[in-house]
C-alpha cells in the first residue's frame, strides 16, 4: 500500500441535502449535539461530586491519597497523546495519506488499550484493599461515609468513562477498517472526523477526572 | 455560514499545515506537567481551583485545535458552549447550595 491512497469515488449526497457542504455540516452539527448530550450525562455525576466534595471535604482530600497518582498521571498523558494521533489521522486522510492515517489510528487504539490496562491495574489494587463501591466498601484504614462516597463516585465516573473508551475504540476500529478498505477516503473523511470528535470528548472528560480523583489532596 | 461544495473540496485539497496539532500537543503536555508540579505546592481549595482552571484551559485547547471549533459554524460552537455552560451552572448551583446552606 502506498502512502498516497486514492480520492475514491465521489461521495453521495443524500436526497434531503442540497449539496455536500450542507450534508457535512449536518453531520458535524448532529455529532456535536450528541457530544453535548454526553456531556450532560456526565454533568449529573460532576454535580454529585461537587455536592459530596463540599460536604465531606476532609474525607475526599484524604481519599485522593489512596488512588495511584502514577497511574492517573500516566493515563492523562496517554489520552492527550492519543488525541494528537487521532487528530493527525484526520489531517493525514485529508491529505490523502492513507498509510499514515492507518498508522495514526493504530497508535490511537494501542494507547486506548494501554489506558484500559492501567485502569484495570488500579481497580485491582483497590479490590485487593477492599475498596468497593457503595455498601460493599470495606477499606478498614479509611472508614466513614465520606470515603465511601468518594470511592463510589470514583467507580461510577471512571467506570462510565472506561465504557466510553471502549465505545471510542470500537468507533476508531470501525473507521480504520473503512479507511483500510478504501471506503473512507480524502473525498469524504466525515466518518473519521466524527469518530475523532468522540475520542476527543473522552480525552477531555479524563482531563477533568485526573485532578478530581488524583491531585486535589487536603 | 454555509459553504458551497466547491469550497469544501478546496479546503480538502489544501488542509494546511499540521504544525498546529504539534503545538497543541506540546502545550497540553506542558500544562499537564504544570498541574502535576503545582499540586505539591497548592493544597486545599486553592489547589482544587488551580487544577480545575488548568484543566479548563487544556480542554479549551483540545476543543479549539483538535476538535476544530475554531473553524466551525456558529451553530456548532453554540451547542458546545451551551453544554459547557450548563455543566458549570449545575456545579456552581450545587456548590452554592451545599456550601452555604
Amino acid at each position: 500500500m502506498t502512502d498516497h491512497g486514492h480520492q475514491g469515488p465521489a461521495p453521495r449526497v443524500a436526497i434531503q441535502f442540497q449539496d455536500l457542504a450542507k450534508q457535512e455540516h449536518a453531520a458535524h452539527f448532529g455529532m456535536w449535539l450528541f457530544l453535548g448530550s454526553e456531556l450532560l450525562l456526565f454533568a449529573g455525576l460532576f454535580g454529585l461530586y461537587t455536592a459530596y466534595r463540599t460536604r465531606y471535604a476532609t474525607a475526599f482530600a484524604e481519599a485522593v491519597h489512596h488512588n495511584a497518582l502514577w497511574i492517573g498521571t500516566t493515563n492523562v498523558v496517554i489520552l492527550i497523546v492519543s488525541s494528537f494521533t487521532v487528530a493527525w489521522a484526520v489531517h493525514s486522510l485529508r491529505r490523502d495519506r492513507r498509510r499514515t492515517t492507518l498508522w495514526s489510528l493504530a497508535i490511537t487504539m494501542l494507547l486506548g488499550l494501554l489506558f484500559l490496562v492501567f485502569k484495570g491495574i488500579e481497580y485491582g489494587i483497590h479490590f485487593r484493599d477492599g475498596v468497593f463501591p457503595g455498601h460493599y466498601y470495606a477499606y478498614q484504614e479509611m472508614p466513614g461515609h465520606g470515603a465511601q462516597l468518594f470511592f463510589t463516585l470514583y467507580y461510577f465516573m471512571t467506570g462510565l468513562h472506561a465504557l466510553h473508551m471502549i465505545g471510542g475504540l470500537a468507533a476508531i476500529g470501525w473507521v480504520a477498517a473503512r479507511v483500510a478498505r478504501g471506503k473512507t477516503t480524502a473525498a469524504y473523511p466525515i466518518p473519521l472526523e466524527l469518530g475523532a470528535l468522540y475520542w476527543h470528548l473522552v480525552d477531555s472528560i479524563w482531563i477533568f477526572l485526573w485532578p478530581m480523583f488524583y491531585l486535589t489532596t487536603g | 455560514m454555509d459553504k458551497t461544495e466547491s469550497q469544501v473540496m478546496a479546503e480538502r485539497e489544501h488542509p494546511g499545515s499540521g504544525g498546529k496539532y504539534v503545538f497543541a500537543l506540546i502545550a497540553l503536555l506542558c500544562l499537564t506537567a504544570l498541574t502535576f508540579g503545582l499540586h505539591y505546592v497548592t493544597v486545599g481549595e486553592l489547589g482544587m481551583i488551580v487544577a480545575l482552571t488548568i484543566a479548563a484551559v487544556k480542554v479549551t485547547i483540545v476543543g479549539l485545535v483538535f476538535m476544530e471549533l475554531r473553524r466551525s459554524m456558529v451553530a456548532t460552537r453554540t451547542v458546545a458552549a451551551v453544554a459547557v455552560v450548563f455543566v458549570v451552572l449545575l456545579c456552581l448551583g450545587v456548590f452554592a447550595d451545599v456550601g452555604f446552606r
